[in-house]
C-alpha cells in the first residue's frame, strides 16, 4: 500500500535524524597532541548556578567555571562536559562511566566509601531560612526556629540539605525540626506556603532569596517585607572522583590550590553568587 | 493568598520549548520503529504452535512489563556498553544517547505492543480465519487480507493509547542527559530559579496536548479508513 | 564494589513500602474502571452533551503529562480549597489531608482517562447480533449487558488492562512528589546519604518485579476465566 510505504518512509527519516540530531553530543574526536589524557566531567544539569546548562545549551556555572580553570592549569589533561541528572551523574562516576563530577556534593563518611573526595573542596553553598517576618522577632537563626515551631517545607532526601537538618538535629535534640521527606518540587510553591501559612520556614539557598524576592522585578518582589531571611552556614562543596582517578583528584588539588592563590576562585565566585561564599564557611 | 501568576510569561516560553520537539519526536518515532517489529515477533511467538517459544515470549512480555522505564535506560546506558565491549571489543560509551533511550523505551514499547496485538487477534473471530482457508486462501493471505485488517481495527484504539504514553515517555531522555522538551522546561524553570514553573508547566501542557489532540484525529481517520466495509453496529 | 549489607537492608525496607504503591492502584484501577466503562458508554452512544465532555476530559488527561497534573493538584489545589474554606468560614485544616487523597485523586483520574479508551475499544469487538439476541430471547438491557456483552468485552479488555495496571504501578513512583513514600522513594531516601544509588535502583528493580510478576499472574488467570468460552481446542495459526 502507498500510503504505509510514505508513512514507513517518514518514520524511518525522523528516525535518522534523532539519530543525527542526538550525534551532536556525542564526544568530540577532534585530533590532539599524543597523550592527552579526556577527563569524562559530569556535572548536574539544574542546580543554578552551580551547574547547568545556559541558554545557548553550553555548560556553565560555578564549579564547572572552576573545573575549566583547573582544565587550563593541567596541559596533559583535557576536560569534557556531561550534563546530566544527579542519579546518572552518581552512578555514572561510581561506575567509571565519568571520572570526575559536580553536583554541590557535601561530605559525608558514607560517600568516601564509594568515591574519592579530593583534600580541597570546588565551592561552597550558603543556606539558611526563609521565613514569615511576622516572626521576626521570635526566629533569628535555625535554633530559635526549631523552637518556635520547627515546621519546615519538605525537602528532597538526595539534597544535601536533607543530611545538614538531619546534622542540626542531632546536635539539637531538646528543640528539633520537622524534617519531611519530599521529591524536589518548584520553589514557587515553597514560598507561597511559607507566606500562606502552611509551613513556618523554607530552607534556601541565599542566592536564590536574593533572585526570588530582593530583586527588582522578582516573581516575589511584592512580598519583600513579607519575607526574611538568616543564612545558617556556608557549606564546602566537592568534586566526585572515581576510584581509580587518585593521581587526578591529586593533579585538581594541586590546581585548586593554585587557583585559591592566585584569587581566581574568589572572582568566580563574585561572578556566579555576588559574594565570597568561602567567607561563610567556619570549618 | 495570591500566587504570583504571570500568564503573559506562558506565550514567551513557548518558542524557547518548540525546537525540542525534534528530540521528542525522534525518540518517539525511533521507539515505534523499534518496538512494533520487535513486538509482533513476541506476540507471533504467544501464539504459535511450539510451546517453547510461548514460554520464552510471557517471559520477556512479563519481564520488560515489570521494569520502571528509569530502570531500563540505566541497564541499556551502563549494560550495552559493557555487553558490547566483552562480545565485540567495541566501545560504544561515545555513542548518541538518543541510541541508548531508543532501546530502552523501544523493548518496552514491544512487550506493551505484543499484548496489544495479541488481544486484537485473539478478538477477531476464529471463523473468519477458517472461512478464508475453506475458500482457498493460504494461511498467510488469509492472515493478510481477513485477520489483520480486522485485528488492526480492534488494535487501533489501544495503540493510539501507547503512542501518546510514548510521547511522554520520551522525557526520561533527560536522565541521561539528552534534552527534550520536557527537559528544556525544567532547565527553563532552573534557569529562573524555580520561578514561574506553574506557567512553564501549563506551557508544556498546551503544547503536550495539541500533540495528542492531532495523534487522535489521525488515529480516528484511521480507525474510520479501516473499518469501512465492517459493520459498525456501535455508532463510535 | 556493591554494599551488600545496603542492598539487604534497602530491599527488605522497600517491601514494607508494597501496600503503598498497591493502595494506589487498586483505588485508581477501581474507580478507573467503573467511571472509564460510563464514559466509554457515553462516547460509544454519543449521548449528546456528555459524549464531547467526556472526549475533551480524556484528551486532556491523557494529553499532559503526570508530572504536571501532580503538580496542579498537589500545589493548587490545598491553596485553592484552603482559601475556598477560609472564606466559608468552614474550620477544616486543608494541610492535615494525608497527601495519599492527592494520590488516589490524580492516578484514579489518569486511570479513569486510559480506562474509558481500553474499554472502549472491547466494547465494539462485541457484534451487535449479540446484544439483538439477548433482547430478543427477553433479557432486560440491563441482563443483557452483565450477563452477554461485558463478560465478552472483558476477555477482550483484559491485556490491555493489564498493561495499564502494571504502567500505573510503575507511574506511582511519581508520587514521591507529593510526599508519599512509596517503593523508590523509600529506596531513594536511604540512598541518599551514602549515595548507594546503584544498590537502590537494583532494589527498586527487584521489587517491581516481583510485585509485577505477581500482579500479570493474577491477570492471567482472570484472562483464562473469561476466555474460556473461546477456547474451541483449535490451535491458532
Amino acid at each position: 500500500m502507498k500510503k504505509t510505504d510514505i508513512l514507513a518512509g517518514i518514520i524511518i527519516l525522523a528516525a535518522a535524524g534523532a539519530w543525527a540530531g542526538g550525534n551532536k553530543d556525542a564526544s568530540k574526536t577532534a585530533s590532539q597532541p599524543a597523550g592527552v589524557i579526556k577527563v569524562r566531567a559530569a556535572h548536574t544539569q539544574t542546580y543554578v548556578p552551580y551547574d547547568f546548562v545556559n541558554k545557548d545549551g553550553q555548560s556553565d556555572g560555578y564549579e564547572v567555571a572552576v573545573l575549566k580553570e583547573v582544565d587550563r592549569l593541567l596541559p596533559q589533561y583535557e576536560f569534557q562536559y556531561f550534563p546530566t541528572s544527579d542519579d546518572d551523574l552518581l552512578i555514572g562516576i561510581e561506575s567509571g562511566k565519568y571520572d570526575v563530577g559536580t553536583k554541590g556534593v557535601w561530605i559525608t563518611p558514607e560517600r568516601q566509601k564509594k568515591y574519592i573526595f579530593p583534600r580541597n573542596p570546588v565551592g561552597a553553598s550558603i543556606i539558611g531560612i526563609t521565613f514569615r517576618t511576622e516572626n521576626a522577632d521570635k526566629i533569628h537563626d535555625l535554633e530559635s526556629f526549631a523552637q518556635f515551631s520547627g515546621k519546615l517545607v519538605p525537602i528532597a532526601p538526595q539534597n544535601a540539605q536533607w543530611a545538614v537538618v538531619q546534622d542540626f538535629n542531632t546536635k539539637h535534640p531538646a528543640a528539633q525540626i520537622k524534617l519531611l521527606p519530599s521529591e524536589s518540587f518548584s520553589v514557587a510553591d515553597a514560598y507561597t506556603w511559607v507566606l500562606e501559612g502552611r509551613y513556618d520556614a523554607f530552607f534556601d539557598i541565599k542566592l536564590s532569596f536574593q533572585n526570588n524576592v530582593l530583586k527588582d522585578g522578582a516573581p516575589y518582589a511584592k512580598y519583600k517585607d513579607k519575607l526574611s531571611y538568616v543564612p545558617y552556614k556556608g557549606i564546602p562543596t566537592w568534586p566526585l572522583f572515581n576510584k581509580k582517578n587518585q593521581v587526578l583528584a591529586d593533579a585538581y588539588d594541586g590546581a585548586i590550590a593554585t587557583l585559591k592563590a592566585n584569587g581566581t576562585l574568589t572572582a568566580l565566585s563574585q561572578k556566579y553568587f555576588g559574594e565570597d561564599v568561602f567567607k561563610f564557611v567556619t570549618e | 493568598m495570591d500566587k504570583p501568576f504571570n500568564p503573559g510569561f506562558i506565550p514567551a516560553v513557548i518558542p524557547q520549548l518548540l525546537p525540542f520537539l525534534t528530540v521528542t519526536f525522534g525518540i518517539l518515532f525511533g521507539t515505534i520503529l523499534v518496538g512494533l517489529p520487535i513486538g509482533f515477533l513476541l506476540a507471533k511467538a504467544r501464539l504459535g504452535k511450539h510451546a517453547a517459544a510461548q514460554c520464552i515470549s510471557k517471559c520477556i512480555v512479563g519481564a520488560l512489563r515489570c521494569t520502571p522505564s528509569i530502570v531500563m535506560l540505566f541497564i541499556m546506558f551502563y549494560g550495552l556498553p559493557k555487553l558490547f565491549q566483552t562480545i565485540l571489543g567495541v566501545d560504544i560509551n561515545g555513542w548518541s544517547k538518543a541510541f541508548f533511550v531508543i532501546a530502552a523505551l523501544g523493548l518496552l514499547f514491544a512487550a506493551s505492543a505484543a499484548e496489544t496485538m495479541r488481544s486484537a487477534y485473539q478478538a477477531v473471530d476464529r471463523g473468519q480465519y477458517e472461512a478464508a482457508v475453506t475458500i482457498g486462501l493460504t494461511g498467510y493471505q488469509a492472515f493478510c487480507r481477513i485477520v489483520l485488517p480486522q485485528a488492526f481495527v480492534v488494535a487501533l484504539p489501544n495503540l493510539g493509547n501507547s503512542f501518546i504514553a510514548l510521547l511522554k515517555e520520551g522525557s526520561l531522555a533527560y536522565t541521561i542527559g539528552l534534552i527534550d522538551i520536557m527537559g528544556e522546561g525544567n532547565l527553563i524553570i532552573q534557569r529562573n530559579y524555580g520561578a514561574y514553573a506553574l506557567e512553564t508547566y501549563i506551557a508544556l501542557s498546551v503544547i503536550y496536548w495539541t500533540l495528542t489532540i492531532l495523534i487522535e484525529q489521525g488515529f480516528q481517520k484511521l480507525e474510520a479508513h479501516y473499518s469501512r466495509g465492517m459493520r459498525r453496529e456501535y455508532n463510535a | 564494589m556493591l554494599d551488600l549489607s545496603f542492598l539487604a537492608h534497602t530491599f527488605l525496607l522497600s517491601l514494607t513500602a508494597i501496600p503503598v504503591t498497591l493502595n494506589i492502584t487498586a483505588v485508581s484501577l477501581a474507580v478507573g474502571l467503573s467511571i472509564g466503562f460510563l464514559t466509554a458508554l457515553v462516547r460509544i452512544y454519543k449521548v449528546r452533551v456528555l459524549s464531547q465532555t467526556a472526549a475533551v476530559f480524556v484528551s486532556f488527561i491523557r494529553g499532559t503529562p503526570v508530572v504536571l497534573q501532580i503538580l496542579v493538584v498537589y500545589s493548587l489545589f490545598p491553596s485553592l480549597l484552603h482559601a475556598l474554606f477560609v472564606r466559608a468560614g468552614i474550620k477544616a485544616d486543608v494541610f492535615s489531608i494525608d497527601p495519599i487523597w492527592y494520590a488516589y485523586f490524580v492516578f484514579s483520574l489518569n486511570t479513569t482517562a486510559v480506562l474509558s479508551e481500553v474499554l472502549r475499544s472491547a466494547l465494539l469487538t462485541v457484534s451487535k447480533g449479540q446484544l439483538e439476541a439477548a433482547l430478543t430471547i427477553g433479557l432486560t438491557a440491563e441482563q443483557a449487558y452483565s450477563r452477554i456483552i461485558i463478560p465478552q468485552a472483558l476477555a477482550a479488555a483484559v491485556p490491555n488492562i493489564c498493561t495499564a495496571a502494571v504502567s500505573l504501578i510503575k507511574n506511582t513512583s511519581l508520587a514521591f512528589m507529593m510526599t508519599v513514600k512509596d517503593i523508590t522513594a523509600v529506596a531513594k531516601i536511604e540512598a541518599a546519604y551514602g549515595y548507594n544509588y546503584i544498590e537502590a535502583y537494583l532494589d527498586i528493580f527487584a521489587v517491581y518485579i516481583i510485585v509485577c510478576v505477581v500482579v500479570q499472574k493474577l491477570f492471567g488467570i482472570l484472562e483464562n476465566r473469561l476466555c474460556i468460552y473461546k477456547q474451541t481446542g483449535a490451535v491458532y495459526a
